[in-house]
């Protein structure tokens, strides 16, 4: 019976111990989850707070952020809506200028030319569109922004994107030296991919914000 | 002779040989080949053409909004292209008015806004508080004329297709210019929507507003005055 007991007794203490520790894990992995959807929410609350909520403040030029453009060299659905958010604020006079930024692969497939083309066949001067070649990257369309605003004695810009990214452009011009840029984004038709995009967004800030791409110098021109 | 001395003096936009060349995908397309043209004030011309024919390119030359690599584009007799980019940016803000297929409305801005706010943003803001009443006065004028009276203080998304062309009309016109181009204006809407567009270009033209207007649609371009075809980069008479 004292064997039992004993036994019972010496099986049961590590058992309880696991158990105890299994619980504690729970307890750490359950706060880390709360705390990670906190963090999280807070987060997209913000993407979405700066995305949606536009600065529509006159501005001396847009930067309209490149994007997929299709073979025949037309802009692919991501651009055609920043685009055409870009003709809004350009034909109610909100801006006066455009930096069309974006990236170019080859000789045939070139961003910021297929940017300039929609602009100029919905009304914009083919001399008031600067086109930057460079803008391989958020940051690279930035830093390129900032050279061409001093070299074009442009004080004032407004991005134009789509609303979940905004917050990092905004993040990136700032990292450039641009503090007090204006906002507006793209009429984006609702659609499941907005879920990838605010996913790789969230990624993508983190990496900004504690990469120190300054460090990497002035890129493209 | 006073007759020919007359007409001359009539005319308000000619153009000299305009040669256009743009470059696609490592090709050379010569777009514009020798382009002659003359319009009277108060004259209705449409273009017609087929798609990539370019009489969208021959409207922006028209318009300021791009220079030709070879002519001249002579509004009331001078080149609108001698004075510098300001000389055309003032051509354009002052003496042109555009209509394009598609609106471009600000989406968060009534119908009125949308049509007040590039006389805000023409007049500066230490002249607007002086001015703030006129513009507002043109705009709702402007916008009650084209039917528009119970539209004012509605946004784009509450409005039709046609409603909105309208509201696009109103802000092309609200600072009175001598020339109104369009750009395929009835391209994005319906038969009838679009005979109610042209309806609104007839008005304006019989009240003396000078348009040019290019389409790829006979039906549309009937309604004008004169028609003129564009086929490989020149013009030819219809």
């Amino acid at each position: 019976m004292d064997q039992t007991t004993q036994s019972t007794t010496h099986g049961s203490a590590p058992t309880a111990s696991r158990r105890s520790l299994r619980q504690r894990g729970r307890t750490v992995l359950r706060r880390a989850i709360a705390l990670f959807t906190l963090w999280l929410s807070v987060h997209v609350a913000a993407m979405l707070w700066f995305g949606l909520h536009d600065d529509l403040r006159p501005a001396d030029a847009a930067v309209v952020l490149g994007n997929w453009v299709e073979a025949d060299g037309s802009p692919g659905p991501l651009l055609k809506v920043r685009l055409d958010r870009a003709l809004e604020v350009y034909h109610a006079r909100l801006v006066k200028k455009f930096i069309v930024s974006g990236a170019t692969w080859g000789a045939d497939y070139n961003e910021p030319a297929a940017m300039k083309r929609y602009l100029i066949a919905n009304g914009v001067p083919a001399a008031d569109i600067i086109e930057d070649e460079f803008g391989s990257n958020t940051y690279h369309t930035a830093l390129n922004a900032r050279i061409t605003m001093r070299a074009r004695e442009i004080e004032t810009v407004m991005i134009i994107s789509d609303f979940y990214h905004i917050m990092r452009t905004r993040l990136a011009f700032s990292l450039a030296g641009i503090d007090d840029a204006r906002s507006a984004h793209s009429n984006l038709p609702p659609q499941w991919g907005v879920v990838y995009w605010i996913g790789r967004e969230t990624v993508a800030f983190y990496r900004y914000l504690f990469h120190d791409y300054r460090a990497q110098g002035v890129i493209g021109r | 002779m006073a007759t020919a001395t007359a007409t001359s003096s009539s005319v308000i936009l000619r153009t000299t040989s305009l040669h256009k060349t743009y470059r696609m995908g490592g090709e050379d397309l010569h777009v514009l080949r020798g382009v002659e043209m003359s319009l009277q004030k108060g004259e209705w011309l449409a273009v017609l053409g087929a798609s990539g024919s370019g009489k969208s390119t021959l409207l922006h030359l028209l318009g300021g909004l791009d220079r030709p690599d070879q002519g001249s584009v002579l509004f009331g007799g001078e080149d609108i292209f001698a004075n510098g980019s300001g000389g055309v940016d003032r051509y354009r803000n002052t003496t042109v008015g555009f209509v394009f297929q598609f609106y471009h409305l600000l989406p968060e801005l009534t119908a009125l806004e949308n049509v007040v706010i590039c006389g805000m943003i023409g007049n500066g803001v230490l002249a607007w508080p002086g001015v703030r009443a006129k513009v507002r006065a043109r705009a709702t004028e402007m916008l009650e004329r084209l039917g528009l009276k119970d539209r004012l203080h509605h946004k784009p998304s509450k409005l039709s297709g046609g409603e909105r062309q309208r509201v696009a009309i109103a802000r092309a016109l609200a600072h009175s210019p001598a020339l109104l181009l369009a750009d395929e204006p009835t391209g994005n809407l319906d038969a009838n929507t679009g005979g109610q567009i042209l309806d609104v270009f007839r008005e304006f033209h019989r009240a003396g507003q000078t348009i040019v207007m290019v389409t790829h649609d006979a039906r549309v371009a009937a309604a004008a005055d004169r028609r003129l075809t564009l086929e490989a980069g020149r013009l030819a008479g219809a």
